[in-house]
């Protein structure tokens, strides 16, 4: 992995002038991936709010080759890219060596770009998806999507007195991209950058699709202040909201496992999404909410623990 | 005092953050005119932007039907809701000579007229924030605003604002009548503590607005396509900044995590050394100087407000 120093010398992917809202963690995501490519990257973005406020007409903050793709097919357009360089170097008409890397929210990964998703990992392209899960469509003004968590408030899952915000729990996309059988799926967060800049770089190396699913922990979509950023995205890591883990060729590796597992309350509380959770009649809920993630980490453990086994001795 | 013409179509600017409640204003504004007989619209208007970025608002009021739905670029009342933007958007820009300009600020009208440049328009200031903050405790000025509009153009009269206020509240606040009578007592305060003065000059001002440059359609590469990369950084968005960084070079130990997490770019590099800050990008949204270590502490956050002051 280069130091931080080494990754000051190179040009920077995304330049400033775009209008994402103060303390959003995407252009730092997306700058932290692009920056882990040994090769020049290309990069293909679905609708979402990375695509909406960096590529305001006329201007685009983009300082790599890109194309704004719709939600559904980002994984599509990567693999023609892909596809393509490969059609111009056999003809001899490109002979560069390029990365090709899709940029997605979660509403474009987990919802609408599903089937693109599964066809791209299917067919085995070369290429590095990332989605970037701020778990609700934020850029048309946060309705809950398939990543949004358990008793989450979102405009379409409202909380007040019919409902206590989401009533279905967030769908398993790592499990869902992993049964495909690539080579490189992780999961990782803006908050512990060197765990991160080691994933894409992973991502980038591997022999086929790589899929990284980064937390976006969304200031106003989640209801806290700019400056929170990167804390709420610690706090989910270190209270096994958000595992730090990945599965290399099937092996499951969790990254980051936290000494002391903080109670998930500590992640909940700083946030608007969750305030419902906390008058006295619904107390309980965080209960269930601790269970679940509980559960999942036990989940994780094993899966780990099972696959250690196949893992090459080296 | 009502000043403004009536039996004509009245055009009401509001400029303010996006998260300052114009929209709300806005809203409050057109329902009290209806409750009033007069025919009104309220349109808020947000670019692509986020949360602290610049946005408008606009109102047409009017005592006979009109049809029009653009947005408004020549309007008759200009309302600013915060004073930062004076500095930063041209707020006056369309507005008929001799129209109002509504600031949000301490500063008495005539001092607002001098500094901003505002001679050939009417020029009303109140103290909205701090009426806010000492009735709703919060800094949520458009309540105020509307109260100070109300009695500088006599276009609607306050005990409509304060039934459609209370109303558009009653639902959210059921179970706490005292945050809709604090919204009350700060619309009132409003009405009664705006002071204003005349235009002093009627002359147009001729100098040409800043405007980013955008391009005719003839200019517009096929496919919308953008040729060049990195173009963004011509546009600035320091003016979304409440607090800024002030970085210290004695201090600094060259870790470059601000570098790393600044979501603008815009911590500045010299031969892969950190020199300073791009306000022109800097959002002020303070990852960098969170991430600035303890032990270092380059990096500390100062209200723009006090650097304004001094």
């Amino acid at each position: 992995m280069p130091s931080v120093k080494e990754l000051a010398q190179k040009p920077i992917p995304l330049v400033g002038g775009h209008r994402a809202c103060a303390g959003c963690p995407l252009p730092i995501a997306a700058r932290w991936v692009m920056a882990s490519s040994d090769k020049p990257v290309v990069a293909c973005v679905a609708t979402g709010c990375l695509e909406v406020t960096t590529t305001i007409f006329p201007y685009t903050s983009w300082n790599v080759p890109y194309i704004h793709v719709a939600f559904e097919n980002t994984a599509a357009v990567a693999s023609g890219v892909e596809t393509a360089l490969k059609a111009l170097k056999k003809r001899s008409r490109y002979n560069g060596d390029v990365n090709v890397v899709a940029f997605a929210g979660d509403g474009g990964t987990y919802d609408i770009g599903l089937q693109a998703l599964s066809g791209a990992l299917e067919r085995g392209h070369k290429f590095v998806f990332v989605c970037l899960d701020n778990q609700a469509y934020m850029n048309t003004g946060i309705q809950r999507s398939g990543a949004t968590p358990r008793y989450a408030h979102t405009t379409t899952s409202p909380a007040g007195d019919v409902l206590t915000g989401k009533p279905q729990g967030r769908k398993n996309i790592m499990e869902i991209v992993a049964a495909h059988g690539i080579p490189y799926a992780a999961q990782a967060s803006p908050s512990h950058w060197k765990d991160f800049l080691l994933k894409a770089e992973k991502a980038f190396k591997a022999d086929g699709p790589a899929f990284l699913n980064v937390l976006i922990a969304c200031n106003l979509g989640w209801g806290f202040e700019p400056i929170e950023t990167l804390e709420i995205s610690r706090l989910a890591v270190e209270t096994c909201f958000w595992p730090l883990y990945e599965i290399e060729n099937g092996v499951y590796r969790i990254n980051y496992k936290p000494r002391h597992k903080l109670p998930v309350e500590e992640f909940l509380k700083r946030q608007r999404r969750f305030a419902h959770l906390f008058r006295p009649e619904n107390r309980h809920l965080i209960e269930a909410v601790q269970t679940e993630i509980d559960a999942q980490w036990e989940d994780l453990l094993r899966k780990e623990a099972a696959s250690a086994s196949k893992a090459s001795p080296s | 005092m009502s000043a403004v013409a009536q039996r004509m179509l009245i055009e009401i600017r509001w400029h303010a953050r996006a998260g300052q409640g114009a929209k709300t204003a806005a809203n409050i504004l057109a329902q009290a005119a209806l409750r009033e007989g007069k025919y009104a619209q309220s349109i808020p208007e947000f670019g692509p932007e986020r949360r602290g970025a610049p946005m408008q608002a606009f109102n047409r009021l009017s005592d006979e039907p009109f049809y029009m739905h653009s947005g408004i670029t020549e309007p008759h009342i200009v309302i600013v809701v915060d004073p930062h933007l004076m500095d930063t958007i041209p707020v006056t820009d369309g507005l008929k000579p001799n129209g109002w300009v509504i600031i949000n600020t301490p500063l008495p009208p005539e001092e607002a007229q001098e500094r901003w440049e505002l001679k050939p328009y009417r020029v009303a200031t109140v103290d909205a924030s701090s009426i806010a903050r000492e009735t709703l405790r919060q800094d949520i000025p458009n309540v105020p605003l509307l109260g100070a509009f109300a009695r500088v153009t006599g276009l609607l009269s306050l005990e409509t604002l304060q039934t459609d206020t209370a109303q558009r509240l009653e639902k959210r606040f059921r179970d706490r009548p005292q945050v809709i009578e604090a919204n009350l007592k700060a619309l009132e305060r409003g009405f009664n503590e705006v002071r204003w003065v005349d235009a002093k000059t009627v002359e147009v001002v001729t100098e040409e607005p800043v405007r980013i440059p955008t391009r005719g359609w003839k200019e517009l590469v096929e496919g919308g396509i953008i040729p060049e990369p990195a173009t963004s950084i011509v546009y600035r968005t320091g003016s979304w900044r409440l607090e800024r960084p002030v970085f210290d070079p004695q201090k600094c130990v060259q870790c470059l995590m601000c570098w790393l997490v600044c979501p603008d770019s815009a911590i500045v590099l010299e031969n892969g050394k950190v020199v300073g800050i791009d306000y022109d990008h800097c959002k002020g949204c303070g990852l960098c100087s969170l991430q600035c270590p303890p032990k270092a502490k380059a990096l500390n956050m100062v209200l723009e407000a006090e650097l304004d002051e001094k």
